[in-house]
């Protein structure tokens, strides 16, 4: 369903529900020639992320279907994503769901409101060179 | 001979019976008047019983040992009162628990706590466990009743707060949503307005750059204002105790003083720290003592020009310790000095030269301290410069045992 992968393009997963904030979080990446793939619910994301196998995964955590959290901790339990780097983005900021996201193995946090798109661009960019 | 023998014969009866008639006459005027007292008093008491009873809070009186003495209607509904429980402690009749469940040992009960402290105990976090009926939230007050210097017994008042709670919880889950509903829209303009501004949608002009700029400022500004609120709002919700851990004051103060030296740097102002070489390690919210040092150092270095000076001072101050930012920036007018802690409150002489504030800082600045039992004070001149001073306490109020 996926097709053979392009050649050097990285792949990336964003589960976000909000249709505008996803539109423009895609054509950023897009600019960057990443294969994106937009996936707007936490169960959804759950069977996308095992077929598309993505690089590295951007992940809200207000979702319908399965939240963020209950993605975060399954990705991270089957061996087939485990491995795969998941970035949180939302704007959920108190000090209590950092520390849960984290907990459960998030690369990083970022709050939608309070970072630059072009921050968290890189920060992904720097996650699939390694 | 004869006439002498009857006068003594009549006389000395005649006045014992006198004596004896006045005497039986005063017992009886006293008695009465010992029958009125009682009623007095009776009557007293049923009044202060009836007034007990009609408070709509729970009291209870016990002896200098917590063993309960008087209960009033409420208290006796609330605990199920039964006559097994007469001569019992109060502790021992009242099964407490905290918000996490675990029960309250008796001397841990504030009735029997301040006997035990001499002190005023006032709890919001417990409530009653009931066995075969629900739980209720309770806010209790026990006051020890000192006389001569001895406690000779105490009264605690308690109160329902069930639907204080409900509120409670209402507005953080409020709190929750909104800083989810209304950043999405906030995050995705400013995004929008980003890809527009680095030319990612093509090149723009310079009248367009300037619109795009005007509308990003802007973007940012609701963003700031959203995550002020969010912060004030938190801080109201009163029931909240502040999550305290041991910090290292000294060292948030150096984050926070790193925050805003590239503002500094950009109006070349100066900030200079005078510091104890050991501050000691304190138990409190690290997110209080950032918002704290956060407000002021911003505050200091937006409203002092170009080539200013600020200075921080911390130091130990007996039991409590002084944190104080001082600026020779624009000043406070005397007229508008009054209103400073206010919510949206900002200065008519700023609000032209720096247009970017939300008036939330001091505000959030002084329910925090507030919260905390201490205090926040400034001295300002217009054109010479301002100084606010916290003043917190080192070691913080335990929550089960907040001095009334």
């Amino acid at each position: 369903m996926f097709g053979k992968r392009k050649e050097k393009t990285d792949r990336l997963l964003i589960v976000e529900d909000d249709a505008l904030l996803a539109q423009v979080l895609t054509q950023s990446f897009v600019d960057e020639n990443f294969e994106v793939l937009n996936i707007n619910n936490g169960l959804k994301a759950l069977a996308a992320a095992g077929r598309f196998k993505p690089d590295v995964i951007l992940l809200d955590l207000v979702l319908p279907g399965l939240d963020g959290f209950g993605v975060l901790k399954r990705l991270k339990e089957e061996s087939e994503t485990a491995s795969i780097p998941v970035v949180v983005v939302s704007n959920l900021d108190s000090v209590a769901d950092v520390k849960s996201a984290k907990a459960l193995g998030a690369e990083e946090f970022f709050i939608k409101a309070n970072s630059k798109l072009e921050k968290i661009v890189g920060f992904i960019k720097a996650i699939v060179k390694k | 001979m004869d006439g002498a023998v009857v006068l003594i014969l009549t006389v000395i009866p005649a006045s014992f019976f006198v004596a004896f008639f006045y005497q039986a006459y005063r017992l009886r005027a006293l008695a009465r008047e010992f029958k009125k007292e009682k009623v007095n008093t009776e009557t007293q008491k049923l009044r202060v019983e009836a007034m007990l009873d009609s408070i709509g809070d729970g009291v209870v009186a016990t002896d200098k040992d917590g063993v309960v003495i008087f209960l009033n209607k409420v208290a006796e509904e609330i605990l199920a009162w039964t006559p097994e429980m007469l001569g019992k402690r109060l502790g021992d009749i009242s099964l407490l628990a905290d918000e996490n469940g675990r029960h309250i040992s008796v001397q841990k009960h504030p009735l029997h706590l301040c006997i035990a402290k001499r002190e005023k105990i006032v709890t919001k976090d417990y409530h009653f466990v009931r066995p075969g009926s629900f739980d209720l939230a309770v806010y209790i007050s026990a006051t020890p009743i000192i006389l001569n210097n001895a406690v000779v017994g105490a009264i605690e008042v308690f109160r329902d707060i069930t639907q204080e709670k409900a509120v409670d919880k209402a507005k953080s889950e409020f709190v929750y949503l909104a800083s989810h509903q209304l950043r999405t829209p906030l995050s995705t303009i400013g995004w929008y307005l980003e890809m527009l501004l680095s030319r990612d949608a093509g090149p723009i002009t310079k009248d367009q750059k300037t619109y795009l700029d005007e509308a990003y400022l802007s973007n940012r500004h609701m963003v700031e204002l959203v995550n002020e609120m969010l912060d004030a709002s938190r801080l109201e919700l009163g029931t909240l105790a502040p999550k305290t851990e041991p910090i290292k004051l000294l060292e948030i103060l150096n984050e926070e003083i790193g925050e805003v030296t590239p503002l500094a740097d950009k109006k070349q102002i100066a900030i200079k720290k005078k510091v104890p070489k050991v501050f000691p390690v304190i138990s409190a919210d690290p997110k209080h003592s950032r918002i704290i040092f956060q407000n002021l150092l911003t505050n200091a270095v937006k409203y002092t020009p170009e080539k200013g000076l600020v200075n921080v001072t911390v130091a130990v101050d007996g039991s409590n310790y002084r944190i104080a930012v001082a600026d020779n920036g624009y000043g406070i007018p005397k007229a508008e000095q009054s209103k400073i802690f206010s919510k949206l409150f900002r200065a008519d002489n700023i609000k032209d030269k720096i247009p970017s504030g939300t008036g939330l800082g001091l505000y959030t600045v002084k329910s925090i301290v507030d919260q905390l039992h201490g205090s926040v004070s400034f001295v300002s001149q217009e054109n010479k410069g301002t100084t606010f001073t916290v003043t917190l306490p080192l070691t913080p109020a335990r929550d089960a045992a907040k001095k009334g």
